[in-house]
């Protein structure tokens, strides 16, 4: 039996849910989510806390923190990267890392089809990702190729994988559209907000794109509960790490305009009409 | 206090990730500083800074641990620094304190970087007289404080403008030198005359607040009308105007206030003109000084921890929903 601790801090979406995966079975015990558009850093320690009580439990009982290590937020990401590393690290737990594409495109797996993860990456870009569902036909042994710990995949994990079929990747809207028209076939367009969902629709329907077999594009948020699932399936097939292995999947180098120590002290107002271009940044993402 | 109290600190507001643990805020069992390199971008680059915390922060909490020869369940607390700061920075710092604090279930204690600043003395010299007159000169602040007791601060002045790190880092600019600029500058002024050039006392007569923009226009003048003068005496005599400003409302407020000490905190505090300067001054009107050694002027968590304590014993934890603030002033 497992006990798992997943966080969930990749996009506007904040959560945190608790789990116990024993046997074939996964039972999300508690769950929070909550919408909110810089507070992460104030909401997330808080929501750990408050989850482990509704499920009663105490840290103590964790076997095994899950994150979300993006693409997304980078803001947001660090906040999750270092509340579940110090967390993992504090109660000495492994810790499994999921991307927030494939998060998201886990919710739909059972689409037998491509399914394009999108994630709003402000500046008018988009990181997205290419995944096949499967159905309900279990792994193939392709996916258990980079497993370490074979001894541990029992090659029966419920519901199913999906197939990588292109990394995450950082592009325009209209890139998207060009990748998409590699792939023949049915195809899903699942985004984590109303800016991607229009973009790409817009681009979609444009592009003709539509006619390519975009049969559907939804709007939905990488969900805490299903990465519990998502967790419980790549820890049973071995895929665990340390807490000093966690990294945010960043997908771009860092805005390297400077701020010098002496803008962090002056008052917001005037950081933002004055110098403030590098902090305001900085606080946004 | 009826037992020993271990505090571990975290700090994360600039360039700096730092964790230390110290005993009865006094003690420093460890102290881990790893610094960023900003130097090829000419400042500090949030993005950059927020990236390098987060990649650094567990090895240098482990590392303390390690040298601390302390375990998770000797620890009483853990501190860490929410403001002020560059906000995606403080978030890592935070975050990690409060699940630590989570993990350990310990008390989570959200510290002023500033307030720690001045704790920096009371590292070296528990037994500094208050109430006390702090004048905190960084990159990021400038700004004289009476505290009158643990907790109890005032702010009497601070900068209108530019601080007095960063007015040494433009005229160290502007003379082509590396940043940071401080050690440079003070470096090449031992080597001038500090009379050749008689830079202006920007706002010496009145009050307690300082502007350093308009001394470093002054130097800049100054370069375009004499580009012949050595750059160690543009240096000394910047170095003087800057100190002579600093030194006289320092020693103002001191004479102004019932105060017991002064105290010299921040990265600048680490100027050797200042220092001499700062003691002298201090001498003459007899009240008692302190000057931090030059590795408790710059960022670290062992000031972080001793702040945290102190706070601990007076106002309690602080609630994990407890937001980062850039822009935290002196008053809680």
């Amino acid at each position: 039996m497992t006990e798992i601790l997943a966080l969930e801090s990749a996009t506007d979406v904040v959560g945190c849910a608790v789990g116990r995966h024993n046997d074939n079975l996964i039972e999300v015990r508690a769950s929070m989510l909550a919408n909110s558009d810089r507070s992460h850093g104030q909401m997330l320690a808080p929501m750990v806390k408050a989850v482990l009580s509704e499920a009663e439990m105490s840290i103590a009982d964790i076997d095994l923190v899950a994150v979300d290590c993006g693409p997304g937020r980078y803001t947001g990401l660090r906040v999750g990267i270092a509340t579940a590393a110090a967390l993992a690290y504090g109660q000495s737990l492994p810790v499994v890392k999921v991307s927030s594409t494939e998060l998201l495109a886990f919710g739909a797996r059972s689409f037998n089809g491509y399914i394009v993860s999108l994630v709003d990456a402000r500046r008018g870009e988009v990181f997205y990702a290419v995944y096949r569902g499967q159905g309900h036909q279990g792994p193939s042994a392709k996916h258990n190729s980079a497993n370490h710990n074979s001894a541990k995949h029992q090659g029966t994990a419920p519901g199913c994988w999906l197939e990588e079929i292109m990394p995450a990747r950082v592009g325009k809207p209209d890139d998207v559209i060009t990748e998409l028209s590699k792939y023949k076939g049915r195809k899903l367009l699942l985004g984590d907000s109303e800016i991607v969902g229009s973009v790409i629709n817009n681009g979609v329907i444009n592009n003709g794109a539509i006619n390519n077999g975009v049969i559907n594009c939804g709007v939905v948020s990488p969900s805490p509960s299903s990465l519990v699932v998502l967790a419980a399936q790549k820890a049973e097939a071995g895929q665990v790490w340390e807490a000093s292995e966690l990294a945010p999947l960043y997908l771009r180098p860092p805005d390297i305009n400077t701020a010098r120590k002496d803008t962090i002290k002056k008052d917001i107002a005037k950081k933002d009409a004055i110098k403030g271009d590098a902090v305001k940044r900085d606080t946004v993402r | 206090m009826s037992h020993p109290s271990l505090v571990l600190g975290i700090e994360t507001s600039c360039d700096e990730t730092a964790a230390s643990v110290v005993r009865d805020g006094t003690e420093i069992l460890a102290s881990v500083v790893s610094s960023q390199t900003h130097s090829q971008h000419g400042g500090v680059v949030p993005e950059v800074a927020s990236r390098a915390h987060l990649e650094q922060l567990l090895p240098v909490i482990d590392e303390t641990l390690r040298e601390a020869k302390c375990r998770p369940q000797n620890l009483d607390a853990v501190a860490a620094t929410t403001g002020p700061g560059l906000v995606g920075a403080l978030l890592v710092g935070a975050s990690a304190g409060k699940a630590l604090s989570l993990a350990w279930d310990l008390p989570f204690v959200a510290v002023n970087h500033l307030h720690g600043h001045i704790y920096a003395a009371f590292l070296e010299e528990p037994d500094v007289a208050m109430p006390l007159v702090a004048l905190l000169v960084s990159g990021g602040h400038t700004m004289l404080v009476e505290m009158r007791d643990h907790g109890d601060y005032k702010l009497l002045g601070q900068t209108r403008d530019d601080a007095a790190g960063e007015a040494f880092d433009k005229v160290a600019r502007l003379l082509g030198l590396g940043y940071p600029g401080g050690p440079e500058i003070d470096r090449l002024a031992t080597e001038g005359n500090p009379v050749a050039v008689r830079f202006p006392r920007p706002m010496l007569a009145d009050g307690y607040d300082f502007s350093f923009s308009g001394l470093k226009t002054a130097v800049a003048n100054h370069l375009k009308k004499h580009p012949d003068t050595s750059t160690q005496d543009v240096a000394a005599s910047f170095q003087a105007a800057a100190v002579d400003v600093l030194v006289t409302k320092a020693v103002r407020a001191a004479e102004n206030t019932s105060t017991g000490s002064l105290v010299l905190a921040g990265g600048v505090a680490a100027n050797s003109e200042l220092r001499r300067r700062f003691a002298e001054a201090a001498d003459d009107i007899g009240i008692a000084h302190f000057l931090p050694s030059r590795s408790m002027c710059t960022d670290n968590a062992a000031m972080i921890a001793a702040a945290g304590w102190q706070q601990l014993r007076i106002q309690g934890a602080s609630p994990l929903n407890t937001a980062v603030d850039p822009s935290w002033g002196f008053a809680a």
